[in-house]
């Protein structure tokens, strides 16, 4: 498939589900998506992925379902919770699919209608994504490897201790891009 | 083509990294520079091309001349056609789609063919060449290096400064590019290579810089650095093997 193709698909997708507030039609849309990922063979890929996002979903779940208004044990609350959830994967699975199909060379073909400094920081962003996943696949060994146990039930405890160096290196790596860019003349003004 | 270091002076907000630092290089010189973690190589590297002061904000004072141009006066990328720079992280430095497209990114000004031609002799150099189609994300962490030195060379700078360009390779690879840049070196390029190996310097370069805490407290002939053991164990450097037996 073109990649421009691809990017439409993405986008409209991500707008769609922005507004669908019904449980059925969300949870159609996410199993939807789960049988493309299985079409696609990424799905074990995702996994890898996915795995973070997860844990944040049944946070938001549990978070719902005892804080929707008022503020004690709601079913109405859990299957909110349920709603966010499933809009927020299928968000999160449509940029995976995107990204894992699409070549960066094919990703920067699919932004040519947009200037070429704009197109150019666009590619540099998706492709660092894979950057970022080793960085916390890295982080989260040395991590383990102190002690730290992930299967924990506190995300706060589990997630600081990975999204605080996280954060660090990847200011400080694009931040070196952006000197190494401009040690070669590039302007970018 | 000479480089000039009067009385070097950089603190960042909050950290004095360069003090006083004074060094000439001349034509055809191949210049170490080692010392421990924290000591101001790095920021040292950056003022080569003007980084500092121009891109990074601090306090600076004293000049750094390359070719007679004063790095405070001319742009980061006026400068570049005179110094390449070579970091430490290849990941961080590759933007392009295709190998062939990286040592591209560089170029400007230059017709069609002079760039065919730049391309292909930097690639061959590094031993790149026929990788012109891949995508440098499928390199090795080594070959990714060595696009990074290819793409430097390709704007054909006088004097090429690396920063620790061979901490993530392995032995191999750390030896094919210093052989690389020695190819460099005799085709007249100056080079300044920090590096933490000092085997490799023993071996390849002629002049030593030893920095400590902001300064450069030994500079000379790589044989009168490196024969000076006991001073260089109790600065935690290795020493180099072929010194090892030596007395001081
Ligand atoms: N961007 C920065 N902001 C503040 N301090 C810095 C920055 N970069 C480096 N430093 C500090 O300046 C000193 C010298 O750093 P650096 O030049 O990177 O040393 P080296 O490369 O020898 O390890 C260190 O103490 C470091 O913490
Ligand atoms: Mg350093």
């Amino acid at each position: 498939m073109k990649a421009k193709i691809k990017l439409i698909l993405l986008i409209i997708i991500s707008t769609l589900t922005f507004f669908i507030k019904d449980l059925v039609l969300v949870t159609s849309v996410f199993l939807a998506i789960i049988v493309v990922i299985f079409l696609l063979r990424i799905h074990s890929k995702l996994f890898e992925w996915i795995k973070p996002i997860s844990i944040i979903c049944v946070f938001i779940v549990i978070l719902q379902t005892f804080t929707y208004p008022p503020i004690k044990f709601s079913v109405e609350g859990f299957f909110f919770g349920i709603i966010i959830s499933q809009r927020l994967l299928v968000l999160f699975i449509a940029v995976f699919a995107f990204v894992s199909t699409t070549s960066p060379k094919q990703l920067f073909e699919a932004f040519d209608f947009l200037p070429y400094n704009l197109a150019l920081m666009l590619t540099l962003a998706f492709r660092l994504l894979p950057l970022i996943k080793n960085e916390i696949i890295m982080i989260m060994n040395a991590q383990k490897a102190r002690g730290l146990n992930f299967k924990s039930i506190n995300v706060f405890k589990v997630y600081f201790p990975i999204l605080v160096p996280l954060f660090g290196k990847t200011l400080e790596g694009s931040n070196r891009s952006a000197l190494a860019m401009e040690s070669r003349g590039f302007k970018g003004k | 083509m000479g480089v000039v270091v009067e009385k070097l002076s950089f603190s960042y907000p909050n950290k004095i990294a360069l003090k006083n630092i004074s060094f000439n290089i001349d034509d055809g010189e191949f210049l170490g520079l080692v010392g421990p973690t924290g000591c101001g190589k790095t920021t040292l590297a950056l003022c080569m091309n003007g980084l500092i002061p121009n891109s990074i904000k601090g306090k600076f004072s004293g000049r750094v001349l390359i070719d007679g141009l004063d790095t405070r006066k001319h742009k980061v990328s006026e400068l570049a056609r005179k110094v390449g720079l070579v970091f430490q992280d290849p990941d961080w430095q590759i933007f392009n789609l295709t190998v062939e497209d990286e040592v591209v990114f560089g170029l400007r000004n230059l017709s069609f063919d002079k760039i065919k031609k730049r391309v292909r002799e930097a690639l061959k150099i590094v031993g790149l060449n026929g990788l012109e189609k891949e995508e440098p994300q499928r390199l090795s962490q080594g070959q990714k290096q060595k696009l990074c030195v290819a793409s430097v060379i390709a704007t054909d700078p006088d004097f090429i400064v690396l920063d620790e360009p061979t901490s993530q390779l392995d032995y191999k690879n750390t030896l094919s590019i210093h052989e690389i840049l020695k190819k460099l070196n005799k085709k007249g390029k100056i080079i300044l290579m920090i590096e933490h190996d000092t085997d490799f310097l023993a071996k390849y370069a002629n002049r030593v810089l030893i920095m400590e805490d902001g300064r450069i407290i030994r500079d000379g002939e790589t044989d009168e650095v490196f024969s000076k053991v006991r001073f260089l164990k109790k600065l935690g450097i290795k020493i180099p093997r072929v010194y090892d037996e030596s007395k001081d």
